[in-house]
């Protein structure tokens, strides 16, 4: 809420704002105490030069389509101005801009000639003096700003002053249990706490006529929509512009004056944060009043919008069977009041706030009325708003107040009580407060109170509806106290043994390998689209989609990390990067039949693709398929599962390459896959040769080895062995160890790979493939014989089963 | 010329050999010119035979020690030579050593993940446990355990993904507030535990709104659990991330499921005693309180008897302020050039 500094001034004179300075003081208190301040300063820039002037002679210019001469009188002096303003007439008041003027749209003002006239000024309006459009008063629309008739300023002033707008504004940005702040009134009371001084709340007498309110108009409220409702009539009224002082509060506040009866509704609130409605009397044709739940209807509100209604959902304020408001929100266009308005029917109530909220999110019509309905108003406080208004109204635009206040609901609870010891405050705290720091307090925040002991019984007024219970009351205590005397110290917990978690350090060495293995942790949105969502899955389960996404890009939530790693990759590729190398170690997600949460999987992903780590040493080899596999093969090894982790080749992934890819299995669990993905695909990413592993990590958790095996070091020299094998190129390696493996009897200690041919002089159909095996006797030096033995076997065995030549 | 006379000349002679030559060929020659089996030496000595007993054993003691200085000679100059020729040799090996070497790639752990663990580590070492909690929660545990039941305003300020009416993608790590509480055995003792993990908005994504971000929620449930232990331990905690000096304030605010409610600020500059108030830069690090009565009623806590508070911060905001990021997208968009900027190491 924009708070006048002046408005507040009006009722606490010793306000301690002068200046900008001052001001900025206050708000950096408020923000530390209160709520944030979102800036503070003038509404509307302050110019130089700019004065009140009186139009004392108008003179037509010959052969000039539409500019005329002004003569205007700044006090001292009469100035001729050029003008083209339709509106100007002689004895108006007028703001006249002086040579030297700056406006805030940089125009500059000089005396200058037009058609042929020394212009020494110019008559400007609100907007080229800085006022938003949606501020400045619809009257002057169409020329130049006239003050209203019912003002206080004289020529020669200083227009920035006799418009208003020098008034500082401190800018709150309340949290949604401060509804108390949405006021003058309210901001006194904080203010009066922050700052320990006094102010005088506004009170205007009240003068009934004879005329009875009552034989004018009935009420019937439902009780659970409000919990105030009252009305007043004031008989003919006149419509028509509001005095300056009055239209200045309202334009300062970032509200556009209307006409006196709008403008005295608008005042009322902003001072006392009750929103206030008024109705045309003479267009409710049956003079019933009804505040019901609304029915199958449509309702056209003063915005000039057509809404449709549903059977019990919106409060409406009703004229016998014809809706007249969606009440807490906005007004209709039925009984909407105009310059013609002679009988008013004034409103203030308490509506439902849950249902306000409702409504004003529903037809997204969010209103300064509907904005304080939703955080809470001072119950105690409606019958006096009411009053004050029409006797306001009455000041401003004249009528008889017709005699008696309609209540529709006037339940007068007493306040709430809280009970409250001064150990109460301390145990929360951490503090050593003392009673009478205590009381003080209380009586800064204009609490009652009752003590007995150390035992406070609190009267918490109704203007604080936010504060229910001790709690809310430790807090009042402690914000005006000073956070900054409270000590800081740790805990006096007895610590239990805490750490990582088996589960937790397995992760985070999950992370740490492939880190190690030279891998780029990424981190990728979890929404995705619905095209992707559902690839590279390793599970089958329903997708998990947003009920209103607000975008098809994030509607989604991914079901396997590659989907949105792949594009994350892509990202960096369309960017040129040549060497790209990522993991993610993530969640994904499965709708579950039957169950209303859906199943959160952890997988983890790797993904390289271009050219490794390039070295002036040797020439760039691209990443392949082996590259992948070996740095799964050491992150899995790294982590040492229960089981024994094999490859088998799949064609069976519909997003990776047919002939290059293969499912891991640890023991007989499947783990996840490795391998290249399908060309088909990674185009579409603008990638080209992809390789990606995606494994389950929550199965990884699940077949951690805990415990490690340890086997005592050899004591004998081994021997090494070298098979070269011609084989025919479809039978896979894995097929030739398990041969190997099988028949090399106890001693094989190792097997691996070493050498790989291909070349036409073998035959297309041929490959020759080599193997080292070391052979290792654990209680003696093992024999050639031995050696001979099993190699002999196995050569054997690798003709028998594979028909495999050994060179 | 008598036998001894010879060995003297021969030792002579040998020795400014010696010295002159100049290389490990040179110096081999002399050895066999010297004691190869037609060396001089062992020429000189077959004339021992031919003396008086008597003096055979003076001179052959003579002999043997000429012998053996020549030896030494001959090995320490060798030595030397070698020693000279190997100190040539690498003089000639010279490379350029400023050409780059051959790296292996290590990967970079993710910003957030870094500042993740620091925390983690941190409060691991003052008793905590660590909790993950789910990412898709019921509107029960993200809102309504957390005191914010249906058509509480304050919703307004969390825009939600919901999947169906009771079920969405947590807003904040607070949603785990209520599972712990529920989990925990308090005769056990307190509840201390943080809770990191991503959480999501309805926000459109631009340089300072993200749709998904991360949070750490951290919870502290006891009895005799006060304000000030709360500010104590997020003292302690920024110290531990912004290094010490810097000050930190409590500002009043509003949330729904702690009361009182706090932000809290840290001095972007390090201050001490004399440092004016309008020199110190605050920046907004985290929201904080007292876990609010209702909170621990929902938990079947009795609010007389425990109280707690509770904390929740942002490492994305966290590493915005700490390296002056300009941008949130780009901790979700990997951009390796971004990833890579971020070494682990010596934070």
């Amino acid at each position: 809420m924009k708070v006048s500094v002046n408005w507040i001034k009006e009722y606490m004179p010793d306000f301690p704002v002068n200046d900008q300075v001052d001001a900025q003081k206050v708000a950096d208190r408020l923000a530390l105490t209160s709520t944030e301040v979102a800036e503070n300063g003038y509404q509307i820039p302050q110019s130089s030069n700019l004065v009140v002037g009186k139009v004392l002679e108008i003179r037509t210019i010959e052969n000039s389509s539409h500019l005329k001469i002004a003569i205007v009188n700044a006090g001292k002096k009469d100035y001729q101005i050029v003008t083209g303003a339709p509106n100007i007439e002689k004895n108006q008041l007028v703001v006249l801009a002086l040579p030297g003027a700056l406006l805030p749209n940089g125009k500059k003002i000089e005396a200058t000639t037009l058609d042929g006239e020394i212009s020494q000024g110019m008559l400007v309006s609100l907007q080229e003096i800085g006022f938003d459009d949606s501020i400045a008063p619809k009257k002057h629309e169409a020329g130049i700003y006239v003050f209203p008739k019912d003002n206080d300023v004289k020529v020669g002033d200083d227009a920035v002053k006799a418009l208003g707008i020098d008034d500082l504004m401190i800018d709150t940005e309340l949290t949604a249990n401060r509804g108390d702040m949405l006021s003058i009134r309210g901001n006194l009371y904080e203010f009066s706490a922050l700052l320990e001084k006094e102010f005088k709340l506004p009170s205007l007498d009240l003068q009934e006529s004879s005329k009875l309110s009552k034989s004018q108009i009935s009420v019937n409220v439902d009780p659970k929509l409000a919990d105030r409702y009252y009305l007043r009539i004031i008989n003919n009224v006149k419509v028509e512009e509001s005095p300056l002082w009055l239209q200045r509060r309202l334009w300062n506040s970032g509200l556009r004056p209307i006409n006196n009866l709008v403008d005295v509704t608008n005042y009322v609130m902003l001072l006392f944060g009750q929103p206030m409605h008024a109705f045309d009397l003479n267009k409710l044709e049956h003079k019933n009043i009804r505040v019901a739940l609304s029915k199958d209807e449509k309702f056209k509100t003063l915005d000039g919008k057509t809404h449709q209604l549903k059977d019990g959902e919106d409060i409406v304020v009703y004229d016998d069977e014809e809706p007249q408001m969606l009440a807490g929100v906005m007004g209709g266009t039925k009984s909407e009041v105009t310059e013609k308005t002679r009988d008013v029917v004034l409103e203030s109530a308490v509506f439902n706030p849950i249902l306000v909220r409702k409504t004003a999110r529903r037809f997204n019509l969010h209103s300064q009325a509907s904005q304080r309905f939703e955080r809470g108003i001072d119950i105690s406080n409606c019958k006096n708003a009411l009053n004050f208004a029409a006797a306001l109204l009455q000041e401003v635009a004249g009528g008889e107040i017709a005699k008696g206040i309609i209540a529709g609901l006037d339940d007068q609870s007493s306040d709430k009580k809280i009970k409250i010891s001064l150990s109460d405050i301390n145990n929360y705290l951490g503090t050593d407060v003392k009673l009478a720091e205590v009381e003080n307090i209380w009586q800064r925040l204009n609490f009652e109170y009752d003590l007995s002991g150390e035992e406070f019984v609190v009267s918490i007024p109704k203007r604080r509806p936010d504060i229910t219970i001790k709690a809310d009351l430790i807090e009042e205590f402690v914000r005006i106290y000073g956070y900054e005397k409270v000590p800081a110290r740790l805990p006096q917990t007895v610590n239990k043994q805490s750490g990582l978690t088996v589960d937790e350090k397995l992760d985070r060495a999950i992370k740490n390998v492939l880190l190690g293995l030279g891998l780029n942790q990424a981190i990728s949105y979890s929404l995705t689209d619905t095209e992707a969502a559902g690839t590279f899955t390793l599970g089958k389960g329903d997708e998990v989609s947003l009920s209103h996404p607000m975008s098809q890009e994030h509607s989604v939530m991914r079901q396997s990390i590659l989907s949105t790693l792949l594009q994350a990759a892509s990202y960096n590729a369309v960017r040129e990067a040549d060497d790209i190398r990522l993991f993610e170690s993530g969640t994904v997600f499965f709708k579950q039949n039957g169950v209303q949460l859906p199943k959160e999987d952890h997988q983890v992903a790797g993904l390289i693709s271009g050219v490794p780590n390039s070295n002036w040493q040797h020439n760039q080899k691209k990443y392949d398929f082996y590259y992948i596999k070996g740095i799964l093969e050491s992150f899995l090894s790294s982590l040492a599962l229960k089981s024994i982790i094999s490859y088998q080749a799949s064609d069976q992934h519909k997003e990776m390459h047919p002939g290059r890819t293969a499912d891991v299995y640890v023991g007989d669990h499947y783990l996840g896959f490795v391998g290249q993905i399908n060309p088909k695909i990674s185009k579409k990413y603008k990638m080209n040769s992809v390789f990606v592993f995606q494994i389950d990590s929550d199965l990884v958790h699940e077949l951690y080895k805990m415990n490690q095996d340890y086997t005592p070091l050899d004591k004998f020299p081994g021997t090494e062995r070298d098979l070269s094998l011609l084989v025919d190129k479809k039978i896979e390696s894995a097929e030739i160890e398990r041969v190997i493996k099988a028949n090399a009897g106890n001693y094989l200690r190792k097997l691996q790979v070493i050498d790989l041919y291909q070349g036409k002089e073998l035959g297309e159909d041929k490959k020759s493939i080599s193997y080292r095996l070391d052979f290792v006797n654990t209680q003696a030096t093992i024999t050639d014989a031995q050696v001979n033995q099993s190699i002999k076997r196995i050569e054997g065995e690798l003709t028998k089963q594979l028909s495999i030549m050994v060179r | 010329m008598d036998i001894k006379e010879e060995l003297e000349e021969l030792k002579k002679k040998v020795s400014v050999e010696i010295d002159k030559s100049s290389s490990v060929d040179l110096i081999e020659n002399i050895r066999v010119h010297l004691l190869g089996k037609k060396g001089d030496l062992t020429k000189i000595l077959k004339g021992l035979k031919d003396l008086d007993p008597r003096e055979k054993p003076v001179v052959g003691q003579m002999a043997n020690k000429i012998r053996t200085q020549l030896e030494t000679m001959i090995s320490q100059k060798k030595h030397i030579l070698e020693e000279n020729k190997l100190d040539a040799q690498l003089a000639s090996e010279k490379i350029d050593v400023t050409l780059p070497g051959e790296t292996f790639q290590i990967g970079t752990k993710h910003v957030l993940q870094q500042i993740q663990d620091q925390i983690e580590d941190h409060f691991l070492s003052q008793g905590y446990q660590v909790m993950y909690g789910r990412e898709i929660e019921t509107d029960e545990y993200n809102f309504e355990r957390m005191n914010l039941p249906k058509d509480h305003p304050a919703r307004d300020m969390q825009d939600t993904f919901y999947l169906t009416p009771n079920v969405l993608l947590r807003t904040q790590t607070s949603a785990m507030q209520a599972r712990a509480m529920d989990k925990h055995d308090f005769s056990t003792g307190p509840l201390k535990m943080i809770s990191p993990g991503k959480v999501y908005r309805r926000d459109n994504d631009d340089a300072t709104h993200s749709h998904q971000f991360h949070q750490i929620e951290g919870l502290v449930v006891g009895k005799k659990i006060t304000l000030a232990d709360l500010k104590g331990t997020l003292q302690a905690l920024t110290d531990e991330l912004f290094g010490k000096g810097h000050a930190m304030r409590f500002r009043q605010s509003y949330f729904p499921f702690t009361e009182p409610s706090l932000e809290v600020d840290i001095s972007w500059n390090t201050v001490d005693k004399n440092t004016a108030s309008q020199d110190i830069e605050w920046i907004e690090v985290l929201g904080a309180g007292m876990v609010h009565p209702n909170v621990l009623k929902m938990a079947n806590i009795d609010p007389e008897e425990y109280s707690g508070f509770a904390f929740g911060l942002g490492p994305d905001r966290f590493a915005m302020i700490k390296y002056g990021i300009d941008d949130i997208r780009n901790f979700y968009l990997d951009d390796l050039r971004f990833l890579k900027q971020f070494c682990q190491v010596g934070e």
